[in-house]
């Protein structure tokens, strides 16, 4: 059987790697650039020279297969379920028994004056990650202040003399983030030297021949370098073009087994639109973790081995210079804007906090700022348990205590 | 298949001997904030319960690391973490469905590598609350213990 994954990405490197677990399968993976395959989630640490290229860039150990072929630069067109066929932009095609879809997503930067002269750079491929390291560093300025923004200013805050977190919402990481947790990281964020403007809209950015200024709707800021962190937008064109359903988020719908509305195609990672596991509602799910399992579980039922992603809640960590920050499960502000009444519990003191959210009596979410990582990995254990979908069952059974 | 960790708290004492035993052994010091198995206990009803990793086929904590450090030991079975990739982002504890990956106080990931198949706490558990057993033997033990509740006084 041949499988075709589309994608150099985490996903559809693990989909190769679960197709790969049929010994009858062959898989091609196709791959529009050049760049080897490499880990996303480090690069604001390469950004900073915290660690070289060599540990950005690898390969899954146990691919190199007779059975596996890597195709690299060359671009899908079109994709045709039916006749079960991808077609290149060269004019040359190739058929295949499955597909599987791991394009990844692209960021989005929202249609402001000026936004593409040279000096504005977003941060989600390798080569964006070089082009900044490689660009003068002066005044730095950060637009959005989701996970990729922030850890994108603590690497800058390394190697700019200034940088400026802006975020058009009341406060950063608004979609991790409760205000009450997000106020802490921010104080330590603003501790260590970086600049954090809440509620303003980027207008343009100036400059002649190179971003020189950003100017908001407060005030303008020097900038020699910009970096875009507004969000992602799935690749699903390819998809959309060939007739297969997309979600509201303009990502793929898929069921348990990944596969989409045409037989045999299959979506994984940023593409996908999965449902969470509290409401069943299809969303994005733009995280490394999400790409590694339901890369294997589509590859697996692409090559004729069953098997099905589990609900998985969303999580994250980032490290604010020496504070650890962790989020798991849903925040009271979604909660709240889904209509529901979240009950929240706080606990903690001086470097210590816990902000915990409660839906019906059961623990949904939970963030915290902790300097000891171990309290931070207990709570976790909690939620577990009062979600009640661990992601694994038990391998065998703890005996019941009944106290006697 | 390669042989895993078995714990019965059942019959756990809660000494603790396995905790010191794995700190002294990976840091050369007896101190319970290094050691990869925790145990558990419930001081009031006086249960103690010795978790550690269970090295799951399908292990969440290598799905979870984006630096692909995590990787299965062919030898021992064991899950272990390339330290020269690891970034100590601790989303491999965050993942964990057990809480059986820990983070030692300097940020080191610290999962049970089984002692390159011959874990030191299980020579130690005076109670063999912790065994090391091959999986088919442990279908037996389990079916044993299953059984004996038919006759509480056997």
């Amino acid at each position: 059987m041949h499988i075709v994954v589309i994608g150099n990405g985490v996903a559809g490197n693990s989909a190769a790697k679960g197709a790969l677990r049929n010994p009858d399968t062959r898989v091609t993976l196709i791959d529009g650039d050049t760049t080897p395959y490499y880990s996303a989630c480090v690069l604001p640490d390469y950004v900073s020279g915290d660690i070289p290229r060599e540990r950005v860039v690898f390969e899954i150990p146990g691919q190199a297969s007779r059975r596996f072929e890597r195709c690299q630069g060359k671009r899908v067109s079109a994709i045709d379920p039916l006749k079960k066929e991808v077609l290149f932009t060269e004019a040359s095609s190739t058929p295949f028994d499955r597909l599987i879809l791991a394009a990844g997503s692209v960021p989005l930067i929202p249609p402001v004056q000026g936004s593409d002269l040279p000096g504005n750079f977003t941060l989600k491929t390798l080569d964006d990650a070089t082009r900044i390291r490689q660009w003068a560093l002066g005044n730095a300025v950060v637009i959005g202040s989701g996970l990729i923004g922030i850890e994108a200013a603590i690497a800058l805050r390394k190697l700019a003399q200034k940088v400026t977190l802006i975020e058009a919402m009341d406060r950063i990481g608004p979609r991790i983030l409760d205000p009450v947790m997000a106020e802490r990281a921010q104080q330590t964020l603003e501790s260590q030297g970086i600049d954090v403007g809440l509620e303003e809209s980027v207008v343009g950015v100036h400059g002649a021949g190179k971003t020189e200024a950003v100017e908001t709707e407060k005030r303008d800021l020097k900038a020699d370098l910009v970096v875009w962190a507004t969000g992602m937008k799935p690749q699903s064109t390819l998809a959309g073009d060939a007739g297969i359903t997309l979600g509201e988020n303009d990502g793929i719908l898929v069921d348990a087994s990944m596969q989409t509305s045409a037989q045999g195609v299959y979506a994984v990672g940023d593409v996908a639109e999965y449902p969470d596991p509290l409401f069943s509602e299809p969303r994005l799910n733009l995280f490394w973790y999400f790409g590694v399992g339901q890369g294997r579980v589509a590859g697996m039922n692409a090559a004729g081995l069953r098997s099905e992603f589990p609900p998985t809640l969303q999580m994250g960590t980032a490290q604010l210079f020496d504070t650890p920050l962790a989020f798991v499960g849903y925040t009271e502000t979604e909660l709240h804007a889904r209509g529901l009444s979240p009950e929240t519990k706080d606990a903690g003191n001086g470097k210590r906090f816990f902000h915990q959210v409660f839906l019906d009596g059961r623990l949904v979410g939970i963030q915290m700022i902790h300097p000891n990582r171990e309290e931070i990995l207990w709570r976790n254990r909690v939620m577990n348990v009062a979600l009640d979908k661990p992601s694994k069952p038990w391998g065998f059974t703890i005996p019941l205590f009944d106290g006697g | 298949m390669t042989k895993m960790i078995v714990t019965n708290p059942e019959v756990c004492t809660g000494c603790r001997v396995c905790e010191t035993v794995c700190s002294l052994v990976h840091f050369g010091e007896c101190n319970p904030a290094r050691a990869r198995i925790r145990v558990m206990r419930w001081e009031l009803q006086g249960i103690d319960i010795p978790v550690t990793c269970l090295q799951c086929q399908e292990a969440p904590c290598e799905d979870s690391c984006p630096t692909h450090a995590i990787h299965r030991n062919p030898e021992t079975g064991a899950m272990e973490t390339r330290k020269e990739l690891c970034i100590q982002c601790h989303m491999c504890a965050l993942a964990c469905p057990f809480g059986a990956t820990l983070v030692s106080p300097e940020g080191e990931v610290l999962r049970c590598d089984l002692c390159g198949g011959e874990p030191e706490c299980v020579k130690l558990c005076e109670k063999k609350a912790i065994q090391y057993l091959p999986p088919t033997q442990l279908a037996t033990s389990k079916m044993r213990h299953a059984a004996k509740k038919y006759f509480p006084d056997l």
